[in-house]
């Protein structure tokens, strides 16, 4: 797989002065887009960031959000073999995943909530890219909820918006609509004739359509301790075939229909699929 | 005299004696930084705080890189090699990387062989490649750039790698006919222009994702279905990963017209014979990128005229201004 940038070579280590700050896109959005803390002694609503609420009433700590990846429960493991089987019988492997999710949210039962503002790159082959604190300090008390968006909102998937890799690298063409891919999910699959085929389950605004999806995952009995808390959200990525539609790798990825990103109908379907993709992994 | 009025006359005292022994020097705030002027819809250029692009800098750079006294036998230089009229290849040298927009590199060479920034990969190419001796450096007129350049006429390798990346820095294509249209000339390219770019911008054509942004790289590695035996070959001689073999650095586009012949080996003499081997060529092997299209199929399968029309896109993307910016040349003596 590709190793993620600026990582030493085995065979001869590069000497680099420091580098000019590059604002990260967590930086960068976070500078953007809310987590302000607010003076205001108004009482917490449901959509208020928790520095709206008074630290005395509210203790806090941090919260790490971590994704994890799976295939009908098992780790999963980039390669290029085709090792896993879908709801249609088709033999497949995955070689590269990378998506983007936004807004990912802790929602306490009282009401109050902590948000990760804007987006976030994830690389299942940059482990890096897979865990972050959500900014700020979160409440101590009960969790109700977990929820993002799967890609990027209309307001997000502007194109130019990243201009560092490897955000900038998941474009989507003009000519398709612009902005950013959502995902890209890789792999090859063994089709009718026996013969190892790629298949590029890609995902974005296609035609500037929103193919984006709110995730809502059920953290009921989790708790923010005074320590602080961690959650891992899976992503099982078998699911993306099934669902409320049944995929046929045949039917999507063959010698006339390459790809999906210029198939309104595919990326609907790949998008109600999605449904049933994440879950929350057991504490 | 108080005691603060002695110690003034301490300060000055110790600032005179510093000068004295500081007089070879030229002050930092001599040198002149330079707006690289990178389009808004270029990535974000890396410049490391330690080697701010500045006129002298540049100056330096661009004798340098013209100047075969940086090989110890007088016998070559970086320009040699790299023929500004070929966008800064030469199709008489084999496996030449092009040099541009290298200011967004972060692996150099079709293997990746070294990586970090551009200070360091200029760098490897100054006492790696070259072998440079900085006595050979040491005369009057590259002393005076040296000084002006870094505030000291002492020459080191490392100083003369950074000015050549300094230089590198300004080496920016983006002013091809694609990149007018993109800007809003609709006139730039013509209608088979344009239905190439149809084709590259399409998962028929499956171009963009590898060629991607506005630098035509994404700066990472893939097997696109050259041979089928891999082994060994590509990013995999580097890393020993078997996963990596067969993989090499996406070339940019840019000037992709004038900077043949084409791949690693330098196997296709025109962009028509690249243009035949994505499309009926392709053969697979283990670590194939799963963004080869149809590759039991041969690849792309495109008509005679969808191919023509890919490879006029292409040409677009020629950039005339940068192939032939004096400010790129020879420096004049």
């Amino acid at each position: 797989m590709n190793p993620p940038p600026r990582s030493l070579s085995p065979r001869r280590v590069l000497r680099g002065g420091p580098v000019v700050a590059r604002c990260s896109l967590a930086v960068a959005l976070s500078l953007g887009v809310g987590a302000c803390g607010s003076s205001d002694p108004a009482p917490p609503s449901p959509d208020a960031s928790v520095a709206d609420v008074p630290a005395a009433d509210a203790p806090a700590a941090a919260v790490a959000i971590a994704f994890a990846h799976t295939v009908g429960g098992a780790p999963l493991a980039l390669g290029t073999t085709t090792p896993y089987t879908n709801a249609a019988g088709n033999s497949f492997g995955v070689t590269r995943l990378s998506y983007f999710v936004s807004g990912v949210t802790v929602r306490m039962r009282d009401g109050r909530s902590l948000t990760a503002p804007g987006a976030r790159y994830l690389d299942a082959a940059m482990p890096a890219t897979l865990r972050f604190a959500l900014p700020g300090a979160a409440p101590v008390g009960e969790l109700a909820s977990i929820t993002f968006v799967m890609g990027l909102p209309p307001d997000l998937n502007i194109s130019g918006a990243f201009t560092s890799s490897p955000e900038s690298l998941m474009e989507w063409p003009e000519m398709m609509g612009g902005g950013y891919h959502h995902m890209k999910f890789e792999g090859r699959y063994i089709n009718r004739a026996g013969e190892p085929f790629n298949f590029m389950a890609h995902s974005g605004g296609l035609n500037r359509a929103d193919y984006s999806f709110a995730v809502s995952l059920d953290a009921s009995g989790r708790s923010i301790t005074a320590s602080g808390a961690s959650f891992t959200v899976r992503m099982d990525v078998a699911e993306w075939f099934t669902g409320p539609n049944t995929w046929d790798l045949n039917d999507y990825f063959n010698a006339t229909h390459r790809g999906i990103m210029g198939d309104a109908a595919a990326q609907a379907s790949l998008r109600e699929n999605g449904a049933s993709v994440f879950s929350l992994a057991a504490p | 005299m108080s005691a603060r009025g002695v110690r003034w006359v301490a300060l000055l005292a110790a600032a005179l004696s510093l000068t004295a022994a500081c007089a070879q020097e030229a002050p930092s705030n001599a040198r002149e930084l330079i707006d690289l002027r990178v389009p808004r819809s270029f990535p974000r250029m890396i410049v490391p705080e330690d080697n701010p692009t500045t006129r002298q800098g540049v100056a330096l750079g661009r004798q340098l890189y013209y100047d075969r006294r940086l090989d110890p036998h007088g016998a070559r230089a970086c320009a040699d090699c790299h023929l500004q009229n070929r966008g800064f290849s030469n199709p008489m040298v084999r496996g030449v990387i092009p040099h541009v927009n290298l200011a967004w590199s972060y692996y150099f060479l079709w293997d990746g062989h070294f990586e970090g920034g551009l200070e360091e990969a200029m760098r490897m190419e100054v006492e790696d490649f070259f072998g440079t001796d900085v006595n050979r450096l040491r005369e009057p007129d590259l002393e005076e750039m040296f000084l002006a350049a870094f505030g000291t006429r002492e020459i080191t390798t490392r100083r003369a790698a950074y000015a050549l990346a300094q230089f590198q820095r300004t080496m920016i294509s983006q002013d091809s006919r694609f990149d007018r249209y993109v800007d809003g000339d609709a006139s730039a390219i013509n209608e088979s222009e344009r239905r190439g770019m149809q084709i590259f911008y399409s998962e028929r054509g499956e171009c963009f994702h590898c060629h991607a942004t506005r630098l035509f790289t994404d700066n990472r590695f893939h097997n696109i279905g050259l041979d089928r035996q891999i082994a060994g070959t590509g990013r995999g001689a580097i890393t020993r990963d078997p996963q990596d073999d067969g993989r090499f650095k996406t070339p940019t586009l840019r000037n992709v017209e004038r900077t043949g012949p084409y791949m690693h080996d330098d196997r296709f003499a025109t962009l028509e014979q690249v243009v035949d081997f994505y499309s009926e060529g392709l053969v697979y092997s283990d670590t194939i990128d799963s963004l080869m299209p149809n590759v039991s199929g041969g690849g792309m399968r495109l008509a005679p005229q969808e191919r023509a029309d890919l490879v006029a896109f292409l040409r677009t993307l020629t950039d005339e201004t940068f192939l032939n910016n004096p400010d790129l040349g020879p420096p004049r003596r």
